[in-house]
């Protein structure tokens, strides 16, 4: 059973429409007490990473999902916000504290990235299994992670004359800056991927 | 790199489908809901949804058909008619719709475009603007009760400044006509505004949806194409691709 956590940002609707569309088990997890039982779990999120942040502490959904993630190496998705959060640290208006999955910050980009666009693999990944090189992913964001290094990038996306992290992948930790749920065929293959390989 | 977007349509009457002539003749066209479903089938970039009727019966776009319309859909969906406050934002955006379009209570209340780009973000908030004339010499149209309606280039310009993330202008005289768009309204509009520019009205084949982007337009817009005839969202963007413009590969 997939648990889709629900901090109250953002819309967890989308996923599960998706993930109904692919039959695959799921349940909107409200409290952490409700991923107990998920084999997997996915982290939407649409906002500002401070909000996001302040979200999952008061939720407890911050502690749990360090313990289901690092302890009990539960495999998770992150998408847009949700991956955001697996940072670090959020740098806006001050300093957010992040769910420290992987190093990196999350940092203002100059302008809003909002369409369509194409992304870099930079390595294979079984999220990816069955898209092709030229296929594109809706993404709508203002800020962006920087990681350290190349270990966790999975893959790339230009815009604004800049290389931005598009998703990332250590060990049992997935993250889409794109939205899946939004991008057509591509995207449902990126959450069936994440439902029956990972 | 970002791709150019073909956009369709769909406008409402409250919640049948229909389609307009110049803003006035309507045709009626059916379910919203199964209309989606092939637009999103077809692998639409995005869904533009619009009660054409909503502010002046003064009630907003139908909540109910709004969740039922955003279930079917796997792209992005903009749904816009009535809307008159935050609240209605909001309601609308946990129904499933990715951003909103406000046009008569935006010129009413631009003080609204600034608080709801403020609370939901400017990625969320379209600013569509209906635009009379032609050849150069254009007015916005506006609701019957506003006093005095401001010049088109301003109103672009303090909608942006205002937290628009998008506009989307339409040309009225262009409208359900399938005759071309109206470029030289694209090419006036284009350089003064810095967010991405949706325009609508006249187009009738898939190189009109080409003509629209190099005239500099981030996305084109449209409906009878697409109703009426055989010609898809996915074939225009094999248009723009043909024409040397990035979209989204065609299926």
């Amino acid at each position: 059973m997939i648990g889709v956590v629900d901090i109250g940002i953002g819309n967890t609707g989308s996923v599960t429409k998706a993930l109904r569309l692919l039959k695959a088990d799921h349940r909107v997890a409200k409290a952490p007490a409700d991923l107990d039982s998920a084999r997997k779990i996915i982290l939407p999120g649409v906002g500002s990473f401070r909000e996001g942040s302040t979200h999952l502490k008061e939720t407890g959904f911050f502690d749990c999902l360090r313990t289901q993630v690092l302890d009990r190496k539960k495999p998770i998705l992150g998408i847009c916000l949700g991956m955001q959060l697996f940072a670090e640290w959020g740098r806006e208006h001050g300093n957010s504290e992040g769910l420290g999955f992987v190093k990196g910050e999350v940092v203002p980009i100059e302008a809003i990235h909002m369409g369509w666009n194409d992304v870099e693999f930079s390595r294979a990944d079984p999220i990816f299994d069955g898209i092709a090189a030229d296929e594109c992913f809706y993404f709508v964001h203002g800020y962006h992670l920087v990681v350290p290094g190349p270990s966790v990038l999975a893959s790339t996306v230009d815009f604004g004359n800049k290389k931005m992290t598009a998703s990332v992948h250590r060990e049992n930790i997935w993250g889409t800056q794109f939205h899946p749920e939004k991008s057509q065929k591509p995207g449902i293959r990126v959450l069936e991927n994440f439902c029956r390989s990972c | 790199m970002l791709r150019h977007r073909v956009i369709p349509v769909v406008l409402l009457d409250g919640f049948s489908v229909l389609k307009t002539i110049r803003f006035d003749v309507r045709r009626n066209l059916g379910n919203p809901i199964a209309i989606a479903r092939i637009y999103s089938s077809r692998n639409a970039d995005e869904l533009i949804l619009l009660d054409i009727d909503a502010d002046r019966q003064d009630r907003s776009i139908d909540m109910f058909t709004i969740a039922e319309v955003a279930a079917e859909c796997y792209m992005p969906l903009t749904v816009g008619g009535g809307i008159k406050s935050v609240d209605d934002i909001r309601k609308l955006l946990s129904k499933g719709a990715d951003k909103v379009s406000l046009n008569s209570e935006a010129l009413r209340n631009p003080d609204l475009v600034k608080e709801a780009a403020e609370v939901f973000g400017s990625q969320c908030i379209v600013i569509s603007i209906d635009v009379l004339g032609s050849d150069g010499d254009y007015r916005i149209r506006a609701p019957k009760d506003l006093e005095s309606t401001p010049c088109l280039f301003d109103w672009c310009k303090q909608a942006q400044d205002l937290g628009a993330g998008e506009l989307l202008i339409t040309s009225v005289a262009q409208d359900g006509e399938m005759s071309g768009p109206d470029l030289r309204l694209i090419e006036l509009v284009s350089p003064k505004i810095s967010v991405p520019l949706i325009t609508a009205g006249g187009v009738g084949k898939a190189e009109d949806c080409a003509s629209m982007i190099l005239a500099g337009a981030s996305a084109a817009a449209a409906s009878s194409i697409f109703h009426f005839t055989s010609t898809t969202p996915s074939e225009c963007r094999a248009e723009l691709i043909r024409r040397g413009i990035p979209a989204r590969p065609p299926n």
